[in-house]
């Protein structure tokens, strides 16, 4: 049911509904005693006529008397209340008709006032004549006058007999009035109350059912059941603020959920990282630390035999030597796992060299790389595998030309290792590319497939590729390219960072 | 479902709220209402005629009463029957006219009695004399706007017709007098009678007067003796009391429409005999026509100061279905 007064408050809609309820069972309540009130003096006033009646008639009858004392004594005091008697009735008569009626009650009605004042006329004749003391003629109208007085009477007997008949009847007919008043006034109270009763349900009902959806929606809510409709109440009332508070509410909790699953999906994915890269870094470790007591053996037999070279005067063995030396020293110092540019470069200088005694004039090694301090960091042991791979890749058995080249830019510094051997296989070009070390299993089995390709020192393009990535964050960090003359070119990008 | 269900209650809530405010309108109405409204249909009229009269003649003057309110609308008059309800409250004529004049009345109608007494007409208050209409008796001296009687000469005439045409000429009537009753316009109307059924030669009339000799219960039983021997073929009353007393008899011996009875007179029990069949013929005065004939004389005495000095009633005949 629509309620009127759209707009007005919950307090306000139910006071009114209250307050009219309690006016109208109140007016109601009025109205029937004002008329049951009515009844009433109705039905007490049923014989007023028969009663006035009387009066006039005692009032006659005084009046008669202190006539017949003047007419035998001709007192004051006789004349007196004649005269007030007579004034008396005249004031009761006057409800009598002046003219004749065919109603039977108003002519006999008629017809004694008719005779009241005949006796009036009488009266007057006989008191004119007995104050002349004229006793004859007084006594003529005294006798006239108690003829007209004991017709009077008669007539008077009659008008009560018929006004006793007709209050009687009137009598009865206000009494069954005030008996179906009464019923009819109480059903109509029991049928009022039930309307009004009806009317307040309805009304309140009407009133408190937004409160009630939104008590249902609140507790699904408190049931973690999100989903629950918007109310999209304009209203002006406080259940449209409530409405209105409750939707904001219900977004609001929306979008904080949708935040904390976000926030908890992005901690899930660093945590997976980290791992991963723990992983990674403890393998890396590991093969570390198995190769750690052949290169310190063998570290220390070559400081030995440096010495020995140095004793018996072969400078060149002795220089030989401690390259390796030095290479196998940057090989296992663990200062930390990154290393700068310049770092990685100088170890690229021992393990040329070393390639050079192996080599000779078949391996050509052209450095670009300015003057300037490169101290970018990345992981350690990046640009030797590169360097390895493209003279164990490119040398076809004649020679083989590595190229080494810093560039710095404006936010990277980009670092290639070039060659002019055969090529990089496409596909396992692509595979490499295509590496996702954040993808754990997947990576973990492309790494495998690949390193098996790769033999030799044990960090393969795979290690690599998976370090720089996740040490950076970043997939462009490295790139195989195609050479340009033929070959590969190993392409890094490290952030000036 | 449920939206039907709330417009059946809101429409039933209409219309119970309807009845609800008709009821109230209704009780109000009881509350305010009216007793008896026969005071707000009565009419107020101008002038006051009265009806006087003795005990005995009541029934004639209720007829005239009849017929004279029958134009008290016409007249834009009231008017009252005053006679005395029984013999216990007999009162003389004289005291109703004093009754009369101490209520000054516009006119007055009055039914005469066949007595000697002297009758004092009334003054009202202003000692103005009083319009009055006589009825029944002629008093010369009285001082009458007009004199209504009936010409019981041609009363008599008619009921021999009558009785003629019932035997068609040939038969055996007897005339019954019960009744203490044989003032002169009872002995105008038996001359006039005996008169005019003496001109049919094959009429027998015997009169049966028993008035004089006999009591009531002898007289009673001569009648009877007389209808069952069949000595007579017709029953002639010439009162109403006579009337109904030889209707009494005719019906204890069960010959009820086996004699026939012309009656004379007016009244409840006598339609009730003619209605049975044990009364043949009813001949009577058309007293409701006087009533109208005597206000229509009083009014135009009173609007134009003359009336008709003397006007006969009309005589009806009524006649039994079962003949």
């Amino acid at each position: 049911m629509r309620i009127p007064f759209k707009g007005k408050s919950i307090r306000w809609r139910i006071m009114f509904c209250v307050i009219s309820a309690i006016i109208f069972m109140t007016l109601y309540m009025l109205v029937f005693i004002f008329l049951n009130q009515q009844m009433l003096e109705r039905l007490g006033g049923s014989y007023q006529t028969n009663a006035q009646l009387t009066e006039v008639s005692t009032q006659i009858a005084n009046m008669e008397k202190s006539l017949e004392n003047y007419i035998a004594y001709k007192t004051f005091e006789s004349i007196d209340s004649f005269y007030h008697f007579q004034a008396a009735s005249e004031e009761l008569i006057y409800w009598f008709p002046e003219s004749p009626s065919t109603d039977r009650v108003l002519q006999k009605e008629y017809v004694v006032k008719q005779l009241i004042l005949t006796l009036y006329s009488f009266g007057k004749e006989a008191v004119v004549a007995q104050r002349a003391n004229n006793e004859d003629k007084a006594q003529k109208w005294f006798e006239k006058c108690l003829a007209c007085y004991e017709m009077l009477q008669g007539q008077i007997e009659e008008l009560n007999i018929l006004l006793m008949r007709r209050n009687a009847d009137i009598y009865s007919e206000n009494r069954g009035r005030l008996l179906v008043l009464t019923q009819l006034s109480l059903a109509l109270l029991l049928v009022f109350f039930v309307l009004v009763f009806i009317v307040v349900y309805m009304s309140v009902t009407a009133i408190t059912k937004p409160l009630s959806d939104i008590s249902s929606v609140a507790l699904r809510i408190a049931h973690q059941d999100f989903d629950v409709p918007l109310f999209k109440n304009n209203d002006s009332t406080e259940i449209g603020t409530i409405c209105r508070a409750f939707d904001r509410m219900t977004i609001s909790i929306r979008e904080y959920i949708d935040k904390i699953w976000e926030k908890a999906a992005q901690e899930t994915e660093l945590r997976e990282k980290e791992m991963e890269m723990r992983e990674l870094y403890a393998a890396a470790q590991l093969r570390a630390l198995q190769n750690q007591i052949n290169p310190h053996f063998l570290f220390n037999t070559l400081n030995t035999g440096a010495q020995l070279a140095m004793i018996e005067g072969a400078d060149k063995t002795c220089y030989f030597m401690e390259q390796v030396a030095d290479f196998f020293r940057y090989n296992i110092s663990q200062k930390g796992q990154a290393a700068t540019i310049d770092e990685e470069l100088a170890l690229i200088d021992n393990f040329v060299y070393i390639m050079k005694v192996r080599f000779g004039e078949r391996f050509e090694f052209i450095k670009n790389v300015s003057n300037e301090k490169h101290s970018q960091l990345l992981p350690r042991m990046i640009l030797q595998p590169l360097v390895e791979n493209c003279i164990k890749h490119g040398y076809d058995g004649s020679k083989i030309r590595v190229v080494l080249s810093v560039e710095p830019e404006l936010y990277m510094t980009k670092v290639s290792v070039s060659d002019n051997g055969p090529g990089f296989d496409p596909e396992l070009r692509k595979s490499l590319l295509n590496l996702n070390p954040e993808i754990k299993d997947e990576s973990k089995s492309d790494s495998k497939n690949l390193s098996s390709d790769s033999d030799g020192n044990g960090t393969g393009l795979v290690n690599v590729i998976s370090r720089l990535r996740l040490y950076f964050h970043r997939y462009d960090v490295f790139d195989i390219l195609e050479n340009e003359g033929g070959g590969t070119k190993f392409l890094l990008r490290i952030p000036n960072v | 479902m449920k939206t039907r269900l709330k417009v059946s209650v809101i429409f039933l809530f209409f219309v119970t709220f309807a009845l609800s405010c008709f009821y109230i309108f209704y009780l109000i109405s009881l509350a305010f209402g009216k007793n008896d409204d026969s005071a707000l249909t009565a009419k107020s009229c101008s002038h006051h005629v009265l009806i006087l009269g003795e005990s005995e003649n009541e029934s004639f003057l209720s007829s005239i009463y009849d017929g004279a309110r029958s134009l008290g609308q016409a007249y834009d008059c009231v008017v009252e029957l005053y006679v005395p309800k029984n013999h216990a409250a007999r009162k003389n004529l004289q005291s109703l006219l004093n009754f009369a004049s101490f209520t000054n009345p516009d006119g007055i109608i009055v039914c005469i009695p066949e007595s000697d007494e002297k009758i004092e007409f009334p003054e009202n208050i202003m000692d103005n004399e009083i319009p009055v209409v006589t009825l029944a008796q002629y008093h010369p001296e009285l001082p009458q706007i007009s004199y209504i009687g009936t010409n019981y000469s041609e009363v008599g005439r008619k009921i021999a017709m009558e009785s003629a045409e019932y035997l068609s000429d040939r038969g055996r009537i007897a005339v019954i007098n019960v009744a203490d009753d044989s003032g002169p316009n009872y002995s105008t109307l038996m001359n006039s009678l005996t008169n005019t059924l003496s001109s049919h030669s094959e009429i027998q009339t015997v009169v049966l007067d028993f008035n004089n000799s006999r009591n009531i219960d002898s007289s009673g039983a001569d009648i009877k003796k007389m209808i069952t021997q069949k000595s007579v073929e017709l029953l002639v009353c010439l009162t109403s009391e006579d009337t109904i007393r030889v209707a009494q008899l005719v019906s204890e011996i069960h010959m009820d429409g086996k004699i026939g009875i012309i009656g004379f007179g007016d009244g409840d029990v006598l339609e009730t005999y003619l209605n049975k069949g044990t009364v043949t013929e009813l001949l009577s005065i058309d007293s409701e026509k006087i009533g109208r004939t005597a206000i229509k004389e009083l009014f135009e005495y009173i609007r134009q100061g003359y009336a008709n000095n003397y006007i006969a009633a009309d005589v009806k005949v009524r006649r039994s279905g079962k003949k």
